[in-house]
């Protein structure tokens, strides 16, 4: 997956594909399309190229280990219970807000991309600053999403907030 | 001919050498406003518009056929199934009174209510008059004494049915409360016995009574504080109102991480629930549980629950491929050690983070004689086995003789989801979440994504 690709062509490359899945594919639905191929841009390596994308990397690791099961593979969430990371309002936006999400948990019902959701987020304060930034980076550059980068700096100013 | 003139008209542009081909020299000379302004001109499109209508009108009937009879769930040989409605809400439990007035709680309040009563007056299976009531969204639903049960996730309440009416009276009794809220399995699903007496499902805020929760490599507490108030069976009195949890409630049975599916079997007079086992062996505890057992692990387990029983959770989980009891890793476990506290077995099991969301024993005629008597449960379906593809979203049939289980589980109703592989929850456009049974023996099932009921009739 190119996840430097600016977030307009991301969406029109997608778009294309899951049309041309749709239509020519044997799917049912083209939600399903579309997850099927957020699956395969999920399983797609990262290119290697800098510290970008090893940043991408470890974040897609930490991704797999402590959001994956929750989240999902394809980061489409649990309707009602889990929400999605697929153009949330919440990844893409403020960085503060995220981090303090990862830092100190989250319980009870909010809203993200206009859906209700009432669930449990454990907070990952073990985790090093370093990890909490490239699992961030990582969720910010993939998923329909392509926002800036978040450094280790940036956290560790927020933890204990 | 290089000067053509062109016409053009409702079908596009035409050229003077086309409307040759088409028969239709005559009006070759004319340009294309001309062409319009005469009526009689127009009537030269009467085919074409007739055509249009009947495609109109065939295509809307077969889309009525289609709400009326359902062809998208996968039934026994037999079976048919109708859209009683559909967009009524994220419908959670369901109630079906003897007149067949029919009753749905809410996830999540709609046009303000949370709860939604139907009505069918001509007897097609669809619900002709739809109307909402209840201030609170809640799971819990049933019909007892005359009066409707419904259950937020803090409180039991009860509204006195009007004979005739679709609407009971809209205040509320409390019956039970107290119930502390709870961000995790909240939902107060509860049933009658035969003696008069209401229980009610406390789940546990926790996945395996770990502080913090949902965390990798955090030792559960030891004793699991979460069992004086939560994660069990509240017994109380059915007609009494005001009852508190943890004064006038009687913990019944304890050890139960969250059952939504509970049912009173009334013909072999005990009490029943299935159990949503515990999540994330795999990502809490690696070295342990490979991502297969995590996803494989452990079985939702069918209880037989009786008075003070004790089934084991946080302590233990059920491993049907050794049909043993083994102690949870919170608590020591590694994935091979079995449990030595003698928590209950289950009397079945299914497959792990199948999600068990009601259960419903079927005492009706209407159905052949196998079903007489079995057990009726609705998967909600999982989310806990991703990365691997997602399953349950069915109903399922356990054949049942006395208080025992005669045979294999079966699937019953299939393809709610409606995809053929469901990687994530959300692929899934239904996910079955309530059972009820009609007057004449018809299966209800409510799903709460699109907030669509079946009504499932057998026919020879």
């Amino acid at each position: 997956m190119n996840c430097q690709l600016p977030a307009v062509k991301m969406d029109k490359i997608s778009n294309f594909i899951v049309l041309m899945l749709f239509l020519f594919g044997n799917s049912e639905n083209p939600a399903s399309v579309l997850i099927q191929y957020r699956l395969i841009q999920f399983d797609r390596d990262i290119p290697e190229n800098g510290k970008l994308s090893r940043t991408l990397k470890n974040g897609k690791e930490i991704y797999r280990k402590f959001c994956l099961s929750c989240h999902q593979k394809d980061g489409s969430g649990v309707p009602n219970t889990y929400p999605p990371l697929i153009r949330s309002t919440w990844v893409k936006g403020n960085k503060t807000k995220l981090i303090l999400v990862l830092l100190n948990g989250l319980e009870g019902e909010i809203t993200v991309n206009e859906d209700y959701y009432n669930g449990y987020m454990p907070k990952q304060n073990k985790l090093s600053d370093k990890k909490i930034a490239s699992v961030l980076t990582f969720i910010r550059q993939s998923f329909n999403n392509a926002s800036s980068v978040v450094s280790p700096k940036e956290v560790k100013a927020l933890r204990g907030k | 001919m290089f000067n053509e003139e062109i016409l053009i008209n409702e079908f596009g542009i035409y050229t003077q050498s086309d409307l040759g081909y088409f028969g239709l020299s005559k009006y070759s000379k004319m340009n294309a406003p001309s062409f319009l302004k005469s009526w009689k001109n127009w009537l030269l499109f009467l085919p074409g518009y007739i055509i249009f209508f009947v495609v109109c009108i065939y295509t809307r009937e077969i889309s009525a056929q289609g709400t009326r009879q359902d062809k998208s769930i996968i039934l026994p040989k037999g079976f048919t199934a109708v859209i009683v409605a559909d967009s009524i809400g994220e419908g959670r439990h369901i109630a079906v009174n003897s007149n067949g007035d029919i009753y749905i709680s809410l996830a999540r309040l709609k046009n303000g209510a949370g709860i939604v009563a139907l009505r069918d007056v001509n007897n097609d299976g669809k619900a002709d008059i739809i109307r909402y009531f209840g201030s609170f969204p809640g799971t819990g639903i049933g019909i007892y004494n005359g009066y409707l049960y419904f259950s937020s996730d803090t409180t039991v309440m009860r509204y006195k049915l009007i004979p005739g009416e679709l609407l009971p009276k809209l205040k509320p009794e409390i019956i039970a409360r107290g119930f502390k809220i709870n961000r995790q399995h909240g939902a107060k699903s509860f049933t009658f016995d035969n003696d008069g007496y209401l229980y009610v499902n406390v789940g546990a805020p926790s996945n395996a009574c770990q502080n913090p929760d949902r965390t990798l490599h955090t030792p559960g507490m030891n004793p699991c504080p979460l069992l004086l108030e939560f994660g069990g069976i509240w017994r109380f009195d059915a007609n009494k109102t005001g009852q508190d949890q943890m004064k006038e409630g009687y913990r019944y049975a304890t050890g139960l991480r969250n059952c939504v599916a509970l049912r009173w079997n009334p013909v072999a007079n005990h009490l029943y629930a299935v159990q949503h086992g515990r999540d994330q062996l795999h990502e809490f505890w690696p070295e342990y549980y490979s991502e297969d057992q995590g996803v494989n692990l452990p079985a939702e387990e069918f209880f037989l629950l009786r008075d003070g029983i004790n089934c084991g959770w946080p302590y233990t989980y059920y491993d049907d491929s050794k049909n043993m009891k083994m102690l949870a890793p919170e608590y020591g476990g590694n994935g091979k050690i079995q449990d030595k506290t003698g928590s209950e077995k289950p009397i079945m099991a299914f497959p792990a983070h199948y999600a068990p969301n009601d259960l419903l024993f079927y005492t009706g005629d209407q159905f052949p004689p196998h079903y007489k008597n079995g057990a009726f449960i609705a998967f909600h379906g999982s989310w806990n086995r991703a990365p691997q593809e997602q399953k349950g979203y069915n109903v399922i049939f356990v054949p049942f003789l006395n208080d025992q289980p005669s045979g294999k589980w079966e699937v019953f109703a299939d393809n709610f989801a409606g995809v053929s592989r469901i990687m994530s929850p959300r692929d899934a456009h239904h996910r079955p979440c309530g059972l009820a049974m009609g007057p004449n023996g018809s299966l209800y099932v409510v799903e709460d994504i699109q907030g669509r009921i079946w009504k499932i009739t057998f026919r020879q």
